[in-house]
């Protein structure tokens, strides 16, 4: 008997460490990291356990593919992407390593695929979800659509990077945080 | 009376065997006499197992979806105390069940099912929170890797199946992703021992049916995980695969449950002969030759090889097993992987694709052939039509894929038509005149 407690508390340990060890790792990135922002194309499905979100497409998702980068990319293949900042405020990767750069933004991205005529490499950023409440999804939804069509303002997230890894923090409707912008809009006539 | 206790459980799986006691008093038998030590609630009902699991299956279900509404009034902390506040509560429920209801298999089971499911709404909870990226992959394989000990730990046979249809869904999705799944058969492989101590149950029980069940069906679909880098070498797999599944079936599993209880001998006959009629075509075999896809050396392709010669090294054990302990007539379908192999290897020395054709097409003939021998040897109906549809199958195969002419096709269905009623009849007549109908 006495072991199988030892056995449960084991696995008791393990099932609150791991969710621990998930969080704490966001929670630094939101704490400690630089924020950047990309802009966005966003829709809205659903996931069966995490509920509705807002997926994120990026316009700036390529990079060029270098000439003696070391080794051939693959598809899933982890590198790290050097970001600058263009003069809209919005960050756009410029070059990658397979190595960790020792300074300037960067992110640890994994290769989407490599088109090779066109000499890009596309980037599958992590961070391609934002969830929200299940009411307020379509109604983002059917903002980001509007507001596509001739809007100046940009649909933009902000992220926080700390050593190559992201945390998505916030989604941006006509310069406004989501749920601003979603309050605005409902108290308007 | 210790060792009189001990003389029954011994001599009741044999009384259960030869038909002197049905399963119902062997089990009202062991009860009475505590010969077991556990399962205060085991019965032919067992209503508040099910009830139990269903009821922690609403539960868990419900927080997943109450969750999943996302309530962006919760602040991150707030977040962050209720995913620890679900895991201690489902922990505390683990913990009671083990201290004070080990013996009821509905708190084990109900217990099991709701830790389960908490786990998985404090990780979609993280992932909601944090924005976590990606489709059900990584979430599903913590997901998995958390609730395995579980099933251990409370003997949960529904923990172990929900377990299995996480892994296999995560195999599915890693592979539909472009990944290698081949980490699924590691997966599959920590339940093992889990799964082999709960199928001693299986003759009684009907929670190591399902699993056993389980264990069957989640095999078979993970043929689609294999890497493939190796021209044809799901045949290789697949062929082994239900060979060992037959062969276990037949086996391991001795004294012989009823047929719902036996899911290894169905699912690896029915499935081997279902494979064996796909190789009698052309298109598993002008796939199977090296250089069409082949890109060197990668580790999945050694997971591929690897779990073909730990399947086939199965295979052989257990053909010996069963040749040693029933005869060889059991051990025929564990033929197919030799087979299969020796084709194969065929192939890749090109050889052209209809030797291999022609080898299945021959080792059904003789696999038909041979049941309807036994049938008739031991008079046994049910082994005689079933080489008789053995050999049907193939040869509505063969006509709906030659070049025959309608008419001749016809005269000789009508032919055999006649032969097999006529077999049929004369068995009949000799089992009447035995005096066993």
């Amino acid at each position: 008997m006495r072991g199988i407690l030892f056995v449960f508390l084991g696995v008791a340990v393990l099932q609150l460490a791991v969710p621990a060890s998930m969080i704490l790792r966001r929670e630094q990135v939101l704490r400690e990291g630089g924020m950047v922002q990309f802009r966005t194309a966003p829709v809205d499905p659903y996931d069966a356990f995490r509920g509705r979100y807002v997926a994120l497409r990026y316009a700036d998702n390529t990079v060029p593919l270098q000439d003696g980068a070391g080794q051939s990319l693959k598809r899933g293949m982890r590198i790290y992407v050097v970001l600058e900042e263009n003069e809209e405020g919005f960050v756009q990767p410029v070059s990658y390593s397979l190595s960790r750069p020792e300074e300037g933004r960067y992110l640890r991205v994994p290769v989407q695929w490599v088109n090779k005529g066109s000499r890009m490499v596309q980037l599958d950023y992590p961070f391609d979800r934002y969830y929200m409440n299940e009411y307020e999804a379509p109604r983002a939804e059917q903002a980001v659509r509007r507001l596509d069509r001739g809007n100046p303002e940009p649909t933009y997230v902000t992220v926080r990077l700390l050593d190559g890894r992201a945390v998505l923090e916030a989604l941006y409707l006509d310069g406004k945080p989501v749920h601003a912008y979603l309050e605005e809009e409902q108290g308007q006539p | 009376m210790k060792k009189h206790r001990e003389w029954l459980r011994k001599e009741l799986p044999l009384l259960e065997e030869e038909g002197v006691l049905s399963m119902y008093y062997a089990q009202a038998l062991r009860e009475h006499y505590a010969l077991e030590e556990q399962e205060d609630d085991t019965g032919p009902f067992p209503v508040t197992i099910l009830l139990g699991i269903l009821g922690a299956f609403l539960v868990g279900g419900g927080l997943i979806l109450l969750l999943g509404h996302n309530w962006h009034e919760l602040t991150r902390s707030l977040r962050t105390v209720l995913i620890f506040c679900f895991l201690l509560l489902s922990q505390g429920f683990v913990g009671w069940v083990l201290l004070r209801r080990r013996r009821s298999v509905a708190a084990r089971e109900t217990s099991a099912v709701l830790n389960v499911l908490f786990v998985a709404a404090a990780i979609a909870l993280i992932g909601q929170t944090y924005h976590i990226p990606g489709n059900l992959t990584s979430f599903l394989l913590v997901w998995m890797l958390l609730s395995l000990p579980v099933c251990y730990l409370l003997g949960s046979v529904v923990a172990a199946l929900l377990y299995l249809a996480g892994s296999t869904a995560w195999g599915i999705s890693l592979a539909s992703d472009g990944g290698s799944a081949a980490w699924f058969w590691l997966l599959y492989a920590a339940i093992l021992p889990f799964a082999v101590v709960r199928l001693r149950d299986v003759a009684r029980r009907g929670a190591g049916a399902c699993l056993a069940w389980g264990l069957c069906l989640h095999a078979t679909v993970a043929g689609c995980f294999l890497a493939s880098d190796i021209p044809g070498v799901w045949i290789l797999v697949y062929t082994s695969l239900f060979a060992c599944m037959y062969l276990t079936g037949v086996a391991v599993l001795q004294p012989k449950p009823p047929w719902v209880a036996r899911p290894f001998l169905w699912v690896g006959s029915v499935g081997g002969l279902v494979l064996a009629y796909l190789l009698t075509y052309e298109w598993p075999w002008s796939g199977s030759r090296y250089g069409a896809r082949w890109s060197g050396w990668t580790m999945s392709s050694w997971v591929d090889v690897l779990l073909w010669a730990g399947l086939t090294a199965t295979v052989v054990c257990l053909i010996v097993r069963v040749v040693r302990e029933t005869g060889w007539r059991d051990a025929i379908q564990g033929v197919a992987p030799v087979l299969a192999l020796l084709l194969w290897a065929a192939a890749q020395f090109g050889a052209a694709p209809g030797l291999a054709m022609l080898g299945f097409n021959v080792y059904l003939v003789v696999l038909g052939v041979l049941w309807m021998a036994l049938g008739i040897r031991e008079a046994s109906l049910a082994r005689l039509n079933i080489g008789m549809i053995v050999l049907m199958v193939l040869l509505l195969l063969r006509f709906f894929d030659s070049e025959i002419p309608m008419v001749v096709r016809g005269v000789v269905y009508m032919l055999l038509g006649g032969i097999v009623w006529g077999v049929n009849l004369f068995m009949l007549k000799r089992r009447r005149k035995a005096g066993l109908a």
